[in-house]
């Protein structure tokens, strides 16, 4: 049911991966830069369209917006955001199954 | 130090105040044209110019979100946001995949179409006022022709950026090729535009050469605009 939103990009699935825990902007960036060996680095520019891009289509909400004494907002995955990153896993475990005939 | 340059496109207005960074000139402020430099430390900052994210609360959650990433919000201009990070850190690069720089464009490309239709309904009021007998209108209207055709331009200019964009994306793209209006022509226009406004205030002989100097760049601009296909 959530094929037209698929394939995710790179950013995207790495988005939805690191908010599996509530996390804030500058943070989201450095995860992502840890688990790809700095492979992965996102601009702030991409970030805050696709977090902002993410929160309309419900994907990841507000964790809390304790707004006077909390500036950074944080993130985290809905149950629907958690839908689609399984919709994603399943057509990439197809991309890799089937890469394996490759050796045959 | 104060400098005043007009820029249309945020490409070129980030390239330039990156060299001006490289001397040791630090951007520092805005205003409708202006900027404001101050000296320190060669090569100190990087700089980037975004499309705006709105207004308000909007404008400050952005700015928090910036901070946040270790990035200055300098100011707020129009559609335009000015940003830097100091140069130490890595290159400063505010969208980072296809799909993002594909929507920062498509943003623009919108705002860039919005505005130069507002100028050509201008446009078209003050040709019916000149062709009613309004001596200004007509001045008028070589200005908001020439503003018309630099903004056009910039319409062409993004189309091509975000064709590019595609061809990468989906690996071909049907050509995109249309020619952009050579600055002379606008320039052509604004002299015109002068020499009709000064009848009263520039002795004949003045008005003359700059009349045949705005002729002169209107030919030649668009000798250009036909020569130079898709530069």
């Amino acid at each position: 049911m959530y094929e037209k939103d698929l394939p995710l990009t790179e950013a995207f699935f790495y988005i939805l991966l690191t908010l599996r825990a509530p996390n804030h902007g500058y943070g989201i960036i450095q995860e992502i830069e840890r688990m790809t060996n700095g492979r992965v680095t996102l601009g702030a520019g991409t970030l805050y369209g696709a977090l902002s891009t993410m929160q309309k289509r419900g994907w990841i909400k507000l964790y809390h917006i304790d707004t006077e004494s909390r500036r950074k907002k944080e993130y985290v995955i809905t149950a629907t955001g958690k839908e689609i990153f399984e919709s994603e896993r399943r057509r990439l475990a197809e991309l890799l199954e089937n890469a394996k005939r490759m050796e045959e | 130090m104060i400098r005043f340059r007009i820029y249309y496109d945020n490409d070129a207005a980030a390239n330039w105040l990156n060299e001006m960074a490289k001397d040791g000139w630090n951007m520092t402020g805005f205003f409708a044209g202006i900027f404001l430099f101050e000296k320190c430390g060669k090569g100190a900052w990087q700089y980037q110019v975004d499309f705006r994210t709105g207004f308000g609360r909007k404008a400050d959650d952005y700015r928090l979100f910036m901070e946040d990433a270790g990035i200055e919000v300098i100011q707020n201009w129009g559609f335009w946001t000015f940003l830097r990070k100091p140069a130490s850190e890595k290159p400063f690069q505010l969208y980072t995949d296809i799909d993002s720089c594909l929507t920062h464009y498509k943003k623009i490309l919108v705002m860039f179409k919005i505005i130069t239709a507002l100028e050509v309904l201008g446009l078209t009021v003050e040709l019916l006022a000149a062709l009613m007998g309004n001596r200004p209108a007509i001045a008028f209207a070589f200005v908001l022709g020439a503003i018309s055709l630099i903004l056009v331009n910039q319409v062409i200019r993004v189309k091509r950026i975000i064709n590019k964009l595609k061809e990468q994306r989906d690996g071909f793209q049907p050509g995109y090729d249309s020619r952009r209006f050579s600055l002379c022509f606008s320039a052509g226009m604004f002299l015109n535009a002068i020499v009709l406004l000064s009848r009263d205030y520039i002795a004949r002989p003045i008005r003359h050469v700059i009349q045949i100097a705005a002729l002169i760049l209107m030919v030649f601009g668009l000798f250009i605009t036909f020569r130079n296909k898709n530069e």
